[in-house]
């Protein structure tokens, strides 16, 4: 199976063409399409593993030559798939999450015009993501992921006839574009400046002597702008809570458990560019951090509920950067395969939450759902928790070790912001637990407990947010750090620190005055926090919008950068540039009206004058020249 | 037998058939015009089989006394520069042939001026004799005037003459510096010669070379058009009909570029890199410039325009890094752009079709009722701002890449372009295809039977350019590094300069 790795990504490929051009024709047939070819996918990946675990540790290594894509003198890239613990594990993540996600569309989006245009889309991004994370070099990376971004426009833009959906797919789009370009150029450089953009002939330690480490100063940084672009961090950030727009499995799968990770798994595969950089990594430590924290506290703010889990997925991710900023990539990646499996059962949960409410999402108007929806509430619930990071769900393992990490490696001062940050990404989960789910009923429609199709895929996930944890019990010997070792190294042992009892039992501690705050202000009833709302109605804003990042950005980028742009086209191109260009034509046509009536208005004649000119011209110089 | 010849000479042959069938139903002159470029493109495969993708220098060619004094010749050969330029004209002109069935005044002559433009501009990319080439670029001039002034839009005469006047402002330049080579052919062993083989062993250095440079410059810098020169493009694409106007930007626009590496690069190489950093500027205003005017217009034709002056400043950007992969990037960018904003003319006149408007202003959510029309057009979209597996990112990553080799500051401005494509062009995407349906635009039919047989083609290219470009980039690469060799004699051509990875090889 080794060698027929590249039918994992056509399988979606060949699900999309076919949804594409016969989806409509295909109906119901369309989703159970796109979903068998995930399964299947998802089958072949698990044969993928099995063949590769077969291999000693060191030579899990298996380069698959497609096609030759671009070559021009030196420069040379080819359509080469790579399989090593590191994208396998990736591979693993998409089709499994991806197939679950899949199968709970067949009915959410069940009714929709559009259904089998859907499940094309979707397929197609799972082609783009296998492409990114199997490519085995710089730019077939690239190509994956401009196509997954070219997804997340497509399905945060599915429902294009709002407007808001249509603003949120191009600021998506362009948004991470910026970072992209960065990136791009980045790639450049590594070509230019490395030899090569094949990550065998790259990410080596010794690439390290090639070049000063400033030259992979500037590599590694622009590289990590196109993962804080695609991986919303902070500045780029700002595209993915309006990226709720689109359909809830496109939030579960691209804007939670997939795409968004792409930056995650961008920086620990060039993880070597970083470490040699040396300044690199602690850049990549302090965004992720700030971003942690940040978002976390703009997700106590939301009021929607699919925007406080995308402030969490943005806070999630920043504890991923944090972790590769330590450098504990193998940690990192834990984080991702765990918070693949909550997360998106969250989203799913959340999803579920729509489809019985007829699409309501504001948490003011909920409360209570428990009791008609039990299984949602429970299987939100669990993801809740998991996320808290409450022992033993697989949440907990995952943070706990990084905060360990942190708290070893001497970041004694990050290591408290991170403990904080758990703190509230454990009150803003269970405030949106306890305001949907307990309480008073404050619901407008009447609502309903999602079907099997939908609940079963949750069940599944639940399965993964719990159990996940079993995958990396700890930071040093956990089976899947093991499996990762030969690709991201070893963690190398912090000399300080507390004992990890006590980091354990403070991460914990951390989390549980988190839920019990939560509790107390909104699940206990014997705090108002309707009246707590108004009273501090501006921190509530404030947190609301994001700190007004947007805002900012509206009010000193976009509304500048557009009267500027319009200054440039009706001022200086119309008057200035063409004015004078039609200056220059007034003089000649006033000269020549003088000179001769040229103004027959017959164009042959026009032609013949031409004519006859350049052959009087050319009749003067060859009598001149011979 | 001659292909060369025959692949300039058939439309126009064709074109004097269709002027003296007098009695042609109209159909019966689409038909007999479609056949005809058809042909043509046939004719041009055949040149393509037989060209010799390893060798750099000219193939195939055909040559003859035709004056002998002043010594005037036909010559006609093609390398790795022109080979695509031609194949994209005899390929595009069937399709802009096919475009045009809606055209119902003097159907005609008007089928009859596209063929003999087509002779124009394939004989364009094809002469080496200058005065032989200057007469094919004047004759591209008249029959695209007509195109636009006879079957143009409301403004149609103001945009010819201005088109007309334009070009022909380059060309007296273009003119007078031939001449004055000519004046100095003398001297060369083969006696007084337009042979722009021989002419480059005139090696003219010095003020005398930047002269010369900047008469050839100026031609087709308008051509391209290069900022400042570019005001004529959104006036004569806005009143140009649909043909016309994927005429204009896929194949008169490259006869700028063309005429640049052919013969200012080649006949002053040391003009060429010591006005190259200048043009580069001006190339990355274009870029940036281009891009920006591009987003804040409302006519979807002018947005288009001003769009190619961006992404012809990358070509020319790549013609002056004189690096390997920047030359080859720009001369299969030429081929990408034609391809691209051909194909979002054709879009364009079909969507004006259907709502008999071209303000962005007055659509919205046509994605709803044309799902196919407006895929199609975000799919061009998305190849025109690069999108990797589409045709254009091939070209423009090579650009970029080949430039930041040479300097880095240049290609990092370059980049931002790449960033403003996405801006202007979801954006108008957005304020066209997606938003609430109004009434008005409910009931439009998505493309016909023809309308899709014509995009297809064009859409299929796209995709495969952009995912296997290797036909095309092997075929260019000798013919690119030998020009690069050629102007920049003694420095490193490969992008590559500073990586030794032999050193990272482990033992």
């Amino acid at each position: 199976m080794l060698k027929s790795v590249w039918i994992v990504p056509a399988l979606p490929l060949a699900g999309a063409a076919i949804n594409l051009f016969a989806g409509k024709r295909l109906g119901l047939w369309a989703g159970v399409l796109a979903s068998g070819v995930m399964v299947v996918a998802f089958a072949l990946g698990l044969w993928v593993l099995a063949d590769l675990l077969e291999l000693p540790g060191d030579e899990r290594l298996v380069v698959r030559q497609l096609w030759d894509w671009i070559s021009v003198g030196s420069f040379h890239v080819a359509a080469d798939l790579r399989l090593d613990p590191l994208s396998v594990t990736m591979m693993l993540v998409v089709t499994g999450v991806g197939a679950v996600i899949h199968v709970y569309s067949i009915g959410y989006m069940d009714g929709d015009p559009r259904y089998g245009r859907f499940f094309s889309y979707m397929n197609l991004f799972c082609f783009f993501m296998l492409t990114l994370v199997l490519a085995q070099n710089f730019l077939l990376l690239y190509l994956g992921w401009e196509g997954v971004g070219l997804c997340s426009y497509l399905l945060i833009g599915f429902w294009f006839d709002r407007p808001a959906a249509a603003s949120a797919a191009k600021k998506a789009f362009v948004v991470t574009r910026i970072g992209d370009t960065f990136m791009l150029v980045g790639i450049a450089l590594v070509f230019l400046r490395l030899g090569s953009l094949d990550f065998s002939a790259v990410l080596r330690p010794s690439v390290g002597s090639v070049q000063p480490s400033g030259v992979f100063t500037v590599i590694a940084l622009l590289l990590f702008a196109g993962a804080v672009g695609k991986s919303a961090q902070i500045p780029l950030h700002t595209w993915l809570p309006d990226a709720m727009e689109g359909p809830t499995p496109v939030s579960a799968l691209i804007h939670a458990a997939t795409m968004v990770t792409a930056g995650v798994y961008l920086v620990a595969r060039t993880h070597v560019i970083f470490e040699i950089s040396g300044v690199a990594p602690t850049v990549v430590l302090v965004i992720g951090l700030l971003t942690a924290v940040y978002a976390a506290t703009c997700a106590l703010g939301q009021d929607d509920l699919k925007r406080v889990l995308a402030y969490s997925t943005i806070s999630q991710l920043g504890y991923m950067f944090f972790a590769l900023g330590l450098k504990a990539y193998a940690a990192a990646l834990f984080l991702l395969v765990t918070h693949a499996f909550y997360k998106a059962l969250l989203f799913l949960s959340a999803g579920s939450v729509m489809h019985g409410l007829r699409g309501e999402t504001d948490l003011k108007k909920m409360g209570a759902l428990r009791r008609v929806m039990p299984l949602t509430a429970a299987m939100f619930g669990v993801g809740a928790l998991a996320i808290a990071g409450v022992p033993p769900l697989s949440g907990y393992f995952a943070k706990d070790q990084i905060l360990e990490v942190a708290n070893r490696s001497g970041y004694l001062l990050a290591w408290l912001v991170a403990l904080a940050g758990a703190f509230l990404s454990a009150l803003y989960i269970s405030r949106l637990m306890f305001l949907a789910f307990f309480g008073q009923d404050r619901t407008e429609r009447v609502a309903h407990e999602s079907p099997p199709i939908m609940t079963v895929p949750l069940a599944l996930l639940a399965v993964g947010a719990v159990f996940g944890g079993a995958l990396g019990l700890s930071a040093t010997t956990g089976q899947l750090h093991g499996f990762l070792a030969p690709v991201l190294g070893e963690l190398a042992e912090g000399s300080s620190g507390l004992p990890t009892v006590a980091l354990s039992a403070i991460s914990v501690l951390a989390a549980l005055a988190g839920i019990g705050v939560g509790w107390l202000v909104y699940g206990s009833g014997r705090i108002d926090w309707v009246a707590l709302r108004v009273r501090f109605a501006g921190v509530q804003r404030f947190l609301a919008h994001g700190w007004y990042v947007d805002d900012v950005y509206s009010t000193i980028l976009v509304g500048p950068g557009k009267a500027g742009a319009a200054f440039l086209a009706s001022k200086v191109d119309q008057r200035v540039i063409d004015g004078a260009v039609n200056g220059v034509g007034q003089l000649f046509q006033w000269a020549a009206s003088r000179g001769r009536r040229l103004q027959t208005g017959l164009v042959r004649n026009y032609g013949l004058a031409f004519l006859v000119g350049v052959v009087v011209i050319f009749v003067y110089v060859g009598v001149r020249l011979s | 037998m001659s292909w060369l010849t025959v692949t300039t000479f058939l439309p126009l042959a064709g074109a004097v058939v269709l002027l003296a069938w007098g009695g042609a139903s109209d159909r019966g002159a689409r038909a007999f015009a479609l056949g005809a470029s058809i042909a043509t493109f046939a004719a041009s495969l055949v040149v393509l089989s037989r060209f010799d993708g390893s060798r750099a220098g000219f193939q195939m060619v055909e040559q003859a006394t035709w004056v002998a004094s002043p010594h005037i010749q036909y010559i006609l050969a093609v390398d790795g520069v022109s080979l695509f330029l031609v194949l994209l004209t005899a390929f595009l002109v069937p399709v802009a042939v096919a475009a045009s069935w809606t055209v119902d005044r003097r159907v005609r002559l008007y089928l009859a001026t596209m063929l003999a433009l087509e002779t124009g501009m394939i004989g364009t990319f094809l002469a080496l004799d200058l005065l032989l080439f200057f007469l094919f670029f004047e004759a591209i001039l008249f029959p695209m005037y007509l195109i636009i002034g006879a079957w143009g839009g409301e403004r149609r005469v103001y945009a010819a003459v201005k088109f007309f006047l334009y070009t022909m402002f380059g060309s007296a330049f273009l003119l007078v510096a031939i001449l004055f080579l000519y004046g100095r052919s003398g001297t060369l062993p083969g006696g007084p010669t337009f042979d722009v083989r021989e002419l480059i062993g005139l090696g003219i250095t010095g003020a005398a070379a930047r002269w010369l440079f900047l008469g050839f410059f100026v031609a087709f810098a308008v051509k391209v058009p290069l900022f400042p020169l570019h005001t004529w493009l959104p006036d004569a694409h806005t009143e140009a009909p649909t043909a016309g106007s994927v005429i204009l930007a896929a194949i008169l626009l490259k006869v700028g570029a063309y005429g640049l590496i052919r013969f200012n690069l080649a006949l002053f190489p040391e003009a060429s890199r010591s006005l190259a950093a200048a043009i580069s500027v001006l190339a990355l205003i274009g870029i940036v410039y281009g891009a920006i005017v591009a987003m804040m217009q409302t006519d979807v034709k002018r947005l288009v325009a001003y769009s190619s002056v961006s992404h012809l400043g990358f070509v020319v950007l790549g013609t002056f890094a004189f690096t390997l992969q920047a030359m080859t990037g720009g001369v299969l960018q030429m081929v990408n752009h034609g391809l691209s904003t051909g194909a979002l003319f054709l879009l364009v006149g079909m969507v004006y079709e259907r709502t008999h408007t071209r303000s962005l202003s007055e659509m919205g959510g046509l994605a709803a009722g044309m799902p196919w029309l407006m895929g199609a057009f975000l799919f061009v979209s998305l190849s025109s701002l690069g999108l990797p597996g589409l045709n254009n990112f091939v070209g423009e990553f090579l650009v970029i890449l080949g430039t930041l080799a040479r300097n880095p500051a240049f290609g990092a401005i370059a980049a931002i372009g790449v960033v403003l494509a996405a801006i202007y062009l979801l954006w108008a995407y957005q304020r066209m295809a997606h938003g609430p349906v109004p009434a008005k635009h409910a009931n439009h039919p998505d493309p016909s039977a023809r309308e899709s047989a014509l995009l297809a083609p064009v859409l299929a290219l796209i995709l495969l350019i952009g995912v296997y470009p290797k036909p095309l980039l092997d075929r260019i690469d000798p013919t690119s590094s030998r020009i690069v060799k050629a102007v920049d004699a003694g420095r490193s051509v490969d992008a590559a300069g500073s990586a030794n990875l032999a050193a990272v090889e482990e033992p």
